[in-house]
């Protein structure tokens, strides 16, 4: 695997005749300790590689593709991620603080301990993804879905929840204060307090397949 | 479709996406290539009124679901004379068949050809994970014998058929390849389906992380080789050459192949025109022939 | 035997030899003179030569079915005679090609009239056997009465396309078949009646008149795939739909065809396909997805003798359990089923509108003998046509497009309609499109899809009742039967038998309330049909308290009068 440690080598292999790291192909390298913060990466693909200490804080990171990548210490901190792609990634004290990343997935990965606090994650959807100890703290999550997540200890306060889709997620074991919480999809009784609400007829509500 | 023609609408690739949630499994190709369809569409700045989707059944049938659009969800196997029949009737439409490779190949294959031959303006991307998802994993026409899947549990008696050389052989104008994992080659070559005029054909390898254990991301990156720059596009030679894979097995991945031709609706458009044809057209005169 | 201004001529031989063209001629110049008639053919399996028969009935009273046996028999070869001689009842003509033809017949029965002629010998003399049947027609000109001016000018209406040369050729021929037939000194009464004031009439088969029909209704798309004895629809729409601006197309096999259809309706436009009962089967899949998605779609079924490749030439009613029951799941549609070539006009604008009014498969039922039958009937009137376009959404509000309507049909959307975005799918879904597994809404849903076709019961002229009070005998029956059974009721009442008949023509959803109606008032009721099953009587009794008397043939070939007068005074 190639290894980069230095952002003009980065550049030299990776960035358009503009200078940028637009639609990128940045897969199956190894790079560390570079600060790409600000630069633009709107499409580029970072899949099957290991990113360590990175600075993307402020980086146009939408529809990035990152699919099967190790990703530790990576700052992406205000960062815009609509529409990215993480799919079984893991993730080691990564943050996430302030991104804008609606319609972002993140199917599969591990991202115990990432800080979300003040996301914009409407319509994300985290399905099968482990956010345990994550921090939601003030983050919009309205539709977004937690489908099959793990959220142990997964802090929600002043979190905009409506529309969240719980389904199949432990997310009785996590932390509410301070949500709102009206039209969330969950089974059995709510965790934040209240009663479930009576008569609520799930298929009705939602489109299923049936197998074809 | 040459979408030049379309009514056109400055949306973003999330714009495209509808109310039902995607139910693909976490990990599988397909949500790249759901992405490169909307990416491609937004550059295109296709108008969803004037998008017509189709598909059969299949885990990637399900894809007009996930998007805006008119669009038909049909029978196994069935997109193709389905979206021929809409295409003919509104030619003024962007008409586009996604579908799997059993789908297409196994019940659908009596049909491949004609679209093909035809030349039939519109755009089929086929996902070819080289498995039967839906059913739970049966092995498909373009699964490779190693494969153990459920009703092959020591293997697969059959090789694997080549979908490019397929679709060459039968006349195609536009063929293409790529792989999931790599959206903006997938965006890329469906954009230059879509605004191609005649039956294009795109191909994508698509990880099935459920029911197909060996042919893996890693397995597609390795297998995929770039077409090489200064291909001819237009030399059905040279493009079955490399239909074929190298000789250590690899696959292109880009344009293949991309010949204008006149498409169906322009030569049954080209009847109307010969015999005059308008809709005022006076009945009497046929009744007219029967008269003893 | 035929009514005293009632004439058949059948005419046998060699496929190829121009017995076709011969019926043919007669026909028209017969419906020139301002006759009805009313033809029936069976063609050889051969792809070249083979035995080939064509029958004319004539008069000037309207003839509803092929009749019993002929009354007049021109034989052009051996073969021909062979498989007709036991036809030969005393009282039939017969005129043969001799000598100088291929045979020579067994002794004439006794009260048989023959009239050798040499018509191939004479043909040859004037220098091209291929005019033998121009001959033959002079000859049978003379001896029966057949119009000779109308016969004239039909033929050089045909052949003055050809040249004058080719014109001149084929009217000696018929001159010195004139000719023959002078000289032959005629003993039998046989004649075709005299010619009558022209009525306004086209003479038409019914695959053709499918087609007539197809573009009466306003058809805008058609995909086509060839099977005996259905090609010829395709063909008429082929030549006259693009006339309009409209198209055909001929898919890979039937499932494509069926499929095609479907496609384009969704894009809004009428579309339709017609096929046999092979083809049927194959479409069955699709057709339950058309009547899932709710998309308009008509299939025309011209029934040919089954199971499997069958008979594929022949005539057979054997399709009735796969038109009303073929797919899987419950999905019924609309099932109409004509009973002559006026019907094959008409019924299919019918048809075309059911669908579009219904927005589900509608399937009409023609057969092999109404195929190629050909007959008089008044020309249409386009002006007389009402046509239905479905019901679409007006543009306002959120569109749902299975939305739940007081009549169960919801609105359809174009593509190309802003807002009107929706999904035709075979899933069940809800009133939104989305897939839905939800019990009640399955059960909501399927209601909705039955309701809305159930009220044809009421609406759609679906039965006719021939007769009126208390009868000894009813018979119900459909399809081209019911012509033979028109003429079988009459000469019952003739021979002082109560008879009523009951001919429905709306298959599916069935009339339960008309035919227990009618039961009510007949002391047996006889249901004839051509197929082993008896599969209307098996409706009947699924349906209705009625136990009646199936009488089901099979051999290929229609019913004539004789047998269904002969089998009710057998069951009364």
């Amino acid at each position: 695997m190639r290894h980069f440690t230095d952002k003009q080598a980065l550049l030299d292999a990776f960035a358009s005749r503009d200078g940028s790291l637009v639609d990128a192909d940045m897969t199956f390298i190894h790079v560390e300790g570079v600060d790409l913060s600000g630069m633009n990466l709107a499409g580029a693909n970072l899949s099957g590689g290991v990113w360590c200490d990175i600075h993307l804080d402020g980086c146009d990171l939408s529809a990035v593709h990152v699919v099967e990548s190790r990703l530790t210490r990576v700052d992406f901190r205000g960062a815009r991620l609509e529409g990215a792609l993480f799919q079984r990634v893991d993730m080691t004290q990564c943050t996430f603080e302030r991104v804008e990343a609606g319609e972002a997935s993140f199917f599969l990965s591990k991202m115990s301990e990432t800080p979300f606090c003040h996301a914009k994650l409407i319509k994300a959807q985290f399905l099968d993804t482990t956010l345990d100890q994550a921090d939601f703290t003030g983050a919009d999550l309205s539709l977004a879905q937690m489908r099959e997540s793990s959220l142990a200890g997964t802090r929600f306060i002043s979190c905009d929840l409506r529309g969240v889709d719980f389904r199949k997620a432990n997310f009785h074991h996590a932390v509410y204060r301070h949500v709102c919480t009206d039209n969330a999809l969950y089974y059995g009784k709510p965790p934040w307090g209240g009663e479930a609400i009576p008569g609520r007829d799930w298929v009705q509500e939602l489109p299923m397949f049936d197998g074809e | 479709m040459s979408v030049a023609a379309l009514h056109k609408k400055e949306m973003a690739p999330k714009d495209y996406k509808s109310d039902v949630n995607v139910v693909w499994c976490p990990g599988c190709g397909h949500h790249g290539i759901l992405n490169g369809i909307m990416r491609a569409l937004s550059e295109l700045g296709v108008d969803p009124t004037n998008l017509v989707n189709v598909s059969g059944i299949g885990c990637s049938s399900r894809t007009p679901y996930f998007m805006q659009s008119y669009k038909m969800h049909t029978l196994h196997g069935r997109a193709g004379p389905v979206a021929t029949g809409v295409q003919l009737a509104r030619p003024d439409q962007l008409v586009c068949i996604t579908g799997g490779d059993g789908d297409g190949f196994a019940i659908g294959g009596g049909h491949m050809p004609h679209m093909a031959r035809r030349n039939v303006n519109m755009t089929y991307i086929l996902f070819d994970n080289g498995i039967y998802g839906l059913t739970k994993g049966q092995y498909s026409p373009t699964s490779r014998r190693e494969l153990k899947a459920y009703t092959t549990p020591y293997g697969g008696p059959d090789d694997p058929m080549n979908p490019l050389l397929y679709m060459l052989t039968y006349g195609a104008t536009y063929v293409a390849q790529a792989f999931a994992g790599k959206p903006k080659v997938c965006a890329d070559l469906i954009k230059g389906a879509m605004a191609h005029k005649g039956f294009s054909y795109v191909n994508i390898y698509s990880q099935c992380v459920t029911y197909n254990r060996i042919d893996t991301i890693q397995y597609y990156r390795d297998l995929m080789r770039e077409i090489p720059e200064g291909h001819d596009t237009s030399d059905l030679g040279a493009a079955m050459e490399l239909a074929r894979g190298d000789g250590e097995g690899h696959r292109p991945m880009g344009l293949l192949y991309q010949v204008e031709r006149e498409t169906l609706d322009e030569r049954l458009a080209s009847i109307v025109k010969l015999v005059g044809g308008h809709e005022g057209y006076d009945k009497n005169k046929i009744i007219n022939l029967f008269r003893p | 035997m035929s009514k005293a201004n009632d004439l058949i001529i059948r005419v046998a031989g060699e496929g190829g030899e121009g017995v076709v063209s011969t019926g043919d001629f007669i026909a028209a110049a017969c419906a020139r003179a301002g006759l009805e008639v009313y033809t029936f053919k069976t063609f050889p399996a051969e792809i070249k030569g083979g035995y080939c028969m064509y029958q004319i009935r004539v008069s000037s009273e309207r003839v509803y079915n092929q009749g019993d046996t002929f009354d007049v028999f021109c034989a052009f070869n051996g073969e021909a005679y062979e498989l007709n001689k036991h036809l030969l009842t005393p009282g039939t003509t017969i005129v043969y090609d001799y000598p100088g033809g291929d045979f020579e017949p067994d002794a004439i029965p006794e009260g048989v009239t023959a009239y050798p002629v040499p018509m191939s010998q004479a043909a040859k003399d004037l220098g091209s056997y291929r005019s033998k049947n121009m001959v033959a027609m002079g000859v049978l000109s003379v001896l029966f009465n057949i119009n000779e001016e109308t016969l004239r000018q039909v033929l050089t209406n045909k052949f003055k396309k050809k040249g004058d040369e080719v014109l001149d050729f084929n009217l000696k021929a018929f001159e010195k078949g004139k000719e023959l037939g002078a000289g032959v000194k005629k003993v039998d009464t046989w004649r075709v009646a005299d010619a009558v004031e022209p009525k306004d009439v086209i003479i038409i088969s019914g695959n053709d008149a499918v087609g007539m029909g197809a573009v009466l209704g306003g058809l805008e798309f058609f995909s086509a795939y060839p099977i005996t004895p259905a090609t010829e629809i395709a063909k008429f729409v082929a030549t006259h739909i693009p006339k309009f601006g409209g198209t055909l197309v001929q898919a890979e096999d039937e499932i494509a065809s069926i499929g095609q259809v479907l496609g384009a309706s969704y894009a809004g436009k009428k579309s339709m396909t017609s096929t046999s009962g092979p083809g049927l089967a194959l479409m069955s899949e699709m057709l339950g997805m058309a009547f899932m998605g709710e998309i308009p779609a008509l299939v025309v079924d011209v029934q040919r003798g089954g199971p499997s490749t069958g008979l594929p030439t022949k005539h057979e009613q054997s399709d009735l359990f796969l038109a009303i029951h073929g797919a899987h799941g419950d999905a019924p549609r609309v099932v109409l089923s004509v009973e002559d070539v006026k019907d094959c006009v008409d019924m299919t604008v019918d048809a075309l509108n059911f669908a579009e009014q219904f927005q589900c498969p509608v399937i009409l039922l023609s057969d092999g003998s109404l195929a190629f039958s050909t007959q008089t009937i008044p020309a249409p009137k386009p002006e007389n046509y009402t046509l239905v376009n479905r019901k679409r959404w007006d543009g306002q509000g959120k569109y749902f497009r299975y939305a739940m309507t007081d009549d169960m049909i919801s609105p359809m959307a174009d593509p190309g309609t802003p807002g009107g975005e929706h999904i035709a799918t075979g899933l069940e879904h809800n009133a939104s499109g989305a897939p839905s597994w939800v019990p009640a809404n399955h059960e909501a849903m399927q209601g909705k899809r039955f309701g809305k076709i159930a009220g044809l019961v009421d609406t759609y002229k679906p039965v006719e009742v021939d007769g009126e009070g208390e009868a000894e005998i009813g018979i119900i029956t459909w399809g081209s039967t019911i012509g033979v059974v028109r003429e079988a009721v009459e000469r019952l009442r003739a021979e002082g038998i109560k008879a009523k008949g009951f001919y429905p023509k709306l298959m599916w959803p069935m009339p339960v309330a008309q035919y227990e109606a009618f039961a009510a008032t007949c002391k047996k009721i006889l249901v004839p049909e051509v197929n082993y099953q008896g599969q209307l009587s098996h409706f009947i009794r699924a349906e209705t308290s009625i136990r009646p008397i199936p009488y089901t043939i099979c051999g290929g070939l229609p019913f004539n009068p004789s047998m269904i007068v002969n089998k009710v005074k057998e069951v009364l």
